[in-house]
């Protein structure tokens, strides 16, 4: 296993992240599991931190009360109430910011749904150990799926138009 | 996380992968040998009909699972004017298969000729080696210890490796298991200087 972690992955994932912006570099295509790992990571805090930034912008917008719950509990996402709809909003809101994160930091079209399910299989897990049960309104399981589906729709979108940059092969050394 | 899992997969339970060379001079039955192996050791592959091997261009490819390992063949062919590519092969080797014609009692010593010139090379070294006495199915052909005795100033050149003479007969299939479970073995023993070759995990 030692074997596993010995390579020189932050070099490799500062590279990959970097070169996923700009587009038009050849890809290493090997399993590198610490690179995932550091991946799911990156993209779960930066799901919590955007959705409580639009949680907090929305709140001070429509003056509700904020707090934690909103984040983790079923009850505060509904169509019912005012409260419960500004949440929504800002699932789907975070939901297209963080395909633009899994742009930057994953950067490949047939990784984004396993990386958008990813974040919110993490997500489902915070839920259970926040409330200590099962999610089970309607409204909970229709605002992640289709946070999920717009994820992952936004992030193919964007990484495959830098996918499908020309990759220059004059001029530079070229690492295959 | 699917793609770590995946990948998990494969790590676990991917083969060690080893390349084993048959050679030898041209009409020693090599391909032959090559087929029986396969239809030996793959359960439901249904060999090619062994009477109509002809002359190998370029080289045959088999592979056979012994547990967790993975043998890889590679029979080249052996005309004069091919072996001169057997060199080629020889750095990614993990095992060497030469097979003597032993009814053929003029070309034995071309055959010793080109056994010896590949037995010195350097990167060989250690590289285990069986030397089949094929065709024993023939009428009136050499036994086993009149090969050994034409190659037999082997000890001096064969140096510090795995080493072991077998009388076989592929077109009947005689032999075939003692001799592939016996390198098997070898290449295991000598894992520590010739490591399997890895396949990358994509």
């Amino acid at each position: 296993m030692l074997k596993l972690f010995g390579r020189e992955w932050i070099r490799k994932g500062i590279r990959t992240a970097a070169s996923t912006a700009m587009g038009g570099q050849f890809r290493s295509n090997l399993w590198d599991p610490v690179l995932i790992v550091a991946q799911i990571i990156v993209l779960q805090s930066s799901f919590y931190l955007c959705l409580g930034l639009w949680i907090f912008f929305l709140d001070v917008i429509g003056r509700f009360d904020v707090s934690l719950d909103q984040m983790f509990t079923q009850s505060d996402l509904g169509l019912y109430e005012d409260s419960g709809r500004t949440n929504i909003i800002a699932y789907a809101l975070n939901s297209l910011t963080c395909a633009f994160i899994l742009w930057f930091v994953v950067g490949r079209t047939r990784q984004c749904l396993d990386f958008a399910a990813t974040v919110h299989i993490g997500h489902f897990i915070g839920c259970i150990i926040f409330t200590g049960h099962v999610p089970q309104t309607f409204w909970w399981w229709m605002t992640n799926i289709i946070c999920v589906a717009l994820m992952t729709v936004l992030g193919e979108y964007l990484c495959m138009r830098s996918e499908m940059k020309a990759i220059p092969l004059m001029g530079q050394r070229v690492d295959l | 996380m699917y793609t770590l899992l995946s990948g998990l997969w494969k790590y676990l339970f991917q083969k060690d992968e080893f390349f084993v060379l048959i050679l030898g001079l041209d009409n020693a039955g090599k391909t032959t040998y090559l087929e029986q192996t396969k239809t030996k050791f793959n359960k439901g592959y249904k060999g090619m009909n062994l009477g109509k091997v002809t002359t190998t261009v370029g080289l045959n490819i088999g592979k056979i699972d012994l547990g967790k390992t993975r043998l890889n063949f590679w029979d080249l062919g052996g005309q004069e004017e091919l072996q001169s590519l057997w060199d080629k092969y020889y750095a990614e080797s993990h095992a060497i298969i030469y097979v003597v014609d032993s009814s053929d009692r003029e070309r034995i010593e071309e055959s010793k000729a080109a056994f010896d010139k590949m037995v010195v090379n350097s990167s060989l070294h250690g590289v285990p080696l069986l030397l089949l006495a094929n065709k024993q199915d023939l009428q009136g052909c050499m036994s086993l210890g009149s090969v050994k005795d034409v190659f037999n100033p082997i000890p001096q050149v064969v140096g510090d490796r795995d080493c072991s003479t077998e009388a076989v007969s592929a077109l009947r299939g005689d032999g075939v298991y003692e001799g592939i479970n016996w390198l098997a073995e070898c290449i295991k023993r000598n894992v520590v200087s010739r490591p399997p070759t890895q396949k990358e995990i994509t």
